[in-house]
């Protein structure tokens, strides 16, 4: 019985590293192949649109909602204290720092980092990878590096889009339910951007969030490509394909958003 | 010419091969029988060497492919042309880009060169007029008869077929069978098809071979294999007998 566990546990643990292993080498061996999809900007643009425009909407009301979330719970907070004027700083500092990689690395993971692992599964069980290979048309080259470039791209420019509609719902809350002015708002909020570094004339803030989302970006296709590349056994392996690079995508957003946080605020 | 000998490849812990030899010469029309998973697509995924084998030696024109990966078998995989089971296409590419892909990937011809090469193909299957179409707006047969284009597009001298008739209705089955007919006359080509339709594959083969438990049990001209005594073939060739045996 606890031997079955061990073996189990071990079982486990192998298969883990395999996957892990398989995935990093997966991103090796794509890199050789982003100046190849940086000469087919079409594709890459075709991409784009098709995983931006399924996560625009979700991106939107999540992003508007969650800054007006935390502009009313600091809100709240601070108005015990009669502070609520400097909302717009927490709340700024909180979107780009934060809130605004964070979110928006969840939701491509939900939705293009879902969709990529299905898609690549589903060529997969119906033997186009096989076909791809045997033409000698490596899928690094056809599907992956694309795909981690195109969310290289899309992650950060749909976290600038977060920051922005997440700072603007906060300052309707502010504004609506706590009577904070506007300009109040938004000058509280420049002015906790610029306390920090700059650089090339913006906030350290602002770069350091838009490195995570590349970070995110990179992880969540590479996650889905390797999942979709190893699914096996039809439908169902597919669909596994899709679970497994969600759940492993959603724990490298929050690792990584730990790791990096710590390495460039310590 | 291809070789395959003495190959044993166990595949999700059963023996699927046990020491199977087969040998195809050059320019020859090499039909494949068995029941289903016996193992056939497994064999023709050696060739390419999508699978590699536990066991044996696999050369196609003395050049030895068995441990070959990735990048390595490019020169012996350009040479073979494979027409898979489903088609295989790719979802997002038109019909004629699918057919234009491996020239785009291998070769600097113009897009000229190429787009008369595509239809060149298209005709040749019979899909003039359905280039511009999407894999997923045409029928299973036709994206066989893509698959089969797509193959040929480089002019490999070697063509692999995976069931390209399975699951067509008769008429459709005997049009494939005539572009792989035509192509036997016309070229120089060695081939190896896999195929459930007894008619077809009587019609066709230089040489019929029938795979069970893992090896060739029987071979030979279509003449000699309908006079074979091994009862397994008797009744594998029963229905034919019967004179109906379509799919
Ligand atoms: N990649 C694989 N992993 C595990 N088992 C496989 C794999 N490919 C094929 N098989 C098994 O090998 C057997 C033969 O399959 P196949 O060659 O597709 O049969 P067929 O003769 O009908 O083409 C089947 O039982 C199939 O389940
Ligand atoms: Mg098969």
């Amino acid at each position: 019985m606890i031997g079955r566990l061990f073996t189990g546990t071990g079982g486990f643990l192998i298969d883990m590293a395999e996957r892990a292993g398989f995935t990093i080498l997966l991103l090796a061996r794509s890199t050789r192949w982003f100046g190849n999809a940086l000469g087919r900007p079409r594709e890459i643009a075709s991409l784009g649109y098709t995983y931006g425009v399924r996560s625009l909407p979700v991106v939107i009301v999540v992003a508007a909602f969650t800054g007006m979330i935390v502009s009313l719970q600091t809100g709240l907070a601070l108005a015990q204290y009669g502070q609520q004027e400097i909302m717009g700083s927490i709340v700024a500092i909180a979107m780009c720092r934060e809130m605004g990689p964070f979110i928006t690395g969840l939701i491509l993971t939900a939705t293009a980092g879902s969709s990529i692992a299905a898609e690549i599964g589903t060529m997969n069980v119906s033997e186009e990878i096989d076909a791809l290979e045997v033409m000698s048309i490596p899928p690094e080259k056809f599907l992956v590096a694309p795909r981690i470039f195109t969310l290289t791209l899309l992650c950060p420019t749909l976290t600038l889009l977060t920051m922005l509609l997440g700072i603007c719902g906060a300052a309707v809350v502010a504004h609506a339910q706590l009577g904070v002015a506007y300009s109040i708002f938004f000058d509280n909020a420049i002015d906790a951007l610029r306390t920090i570094d700059w650089y090339f004339g913006f906030p350290k803030d602002l770069y350091t969030g838009l490195f995570k989302s590349v970070v995110f970006g990179i992880s969540i296709a590479t996650v889905a490509c390797a999942n979709g590349l190893t699914a096996r056994g039809g439908a169902l392996g597919v669909g596994q394909a899709a679970r497994n690079a969600v759940i492993v995508s959603f724990l490298l957003v929050l690792i990584f958003g730990y790791i990096l946080t710590w390495i460039l605020y310590r | 010419m291809i070789r395959l000998e003495g190959i044993s490849t166990a595949l999700g812990g059963r023996d699927i091969l046990r020491g199977l030899d087969l040998t195809i010469r050059r320019n020859e029309t090499y039909v494949l029988l068995g029941p289903s998973g016996a193992g056939k697509s497994v064999l023709l995924k050696h060739i390419v060497g999508l699978i590699r084998p536990d066991e044996g030696r696999i050369t196609i024109d003395d050049e030895d492919i068995t441990h070959r990966r990735g990048a390595e078998l490019g020169s012996v995989r350009r040479s073979i042309g494979y027409v898979f089971q489903s088609g295989a296409l790719i979802n997002w590419l038109t019909v004629a880009e699918n057919i234009a892909l491996p020239m785009r990937e291998h070769t600097d011809q113009s897009d000229d060169a190429i787009e008369t090469k595509v239809q060149k193909l298209l005709d040749l299957v019979h899909l003039s007029k359905d280039g511009e179409k999407f894999p997923d707006e045409i029928s299973g047969g036709m994206k066989k008869r893509v698959g089969i284009a797509r193959a040929l597009a480089l002019d490999p001298p070697i063509v692999l077929f995976d069931e390209p008739t399975a699951g067509l209705d008769p008429i459709r089955a005997r049009a494939i069978a005539r572009v792989v007919g035509n192509m036997r006359e016309s070229l120089e080509v060695t081939s190896l098809i896999v195929t459930h339709n007894l008619g077809i594959a009587f019609e066709i083969a230089d040489r019929i071979g029938f795979l069970e438990n893992g090896r060739i049990t029987e071979e030979g001209t279509p003449e000699e294999v309908s006079a074979s005594k091994n009862p397994f073939v008797v009744e594998f060739l029963a229905d034919r007998a019967a004179g109906k045996r379509t799919e």
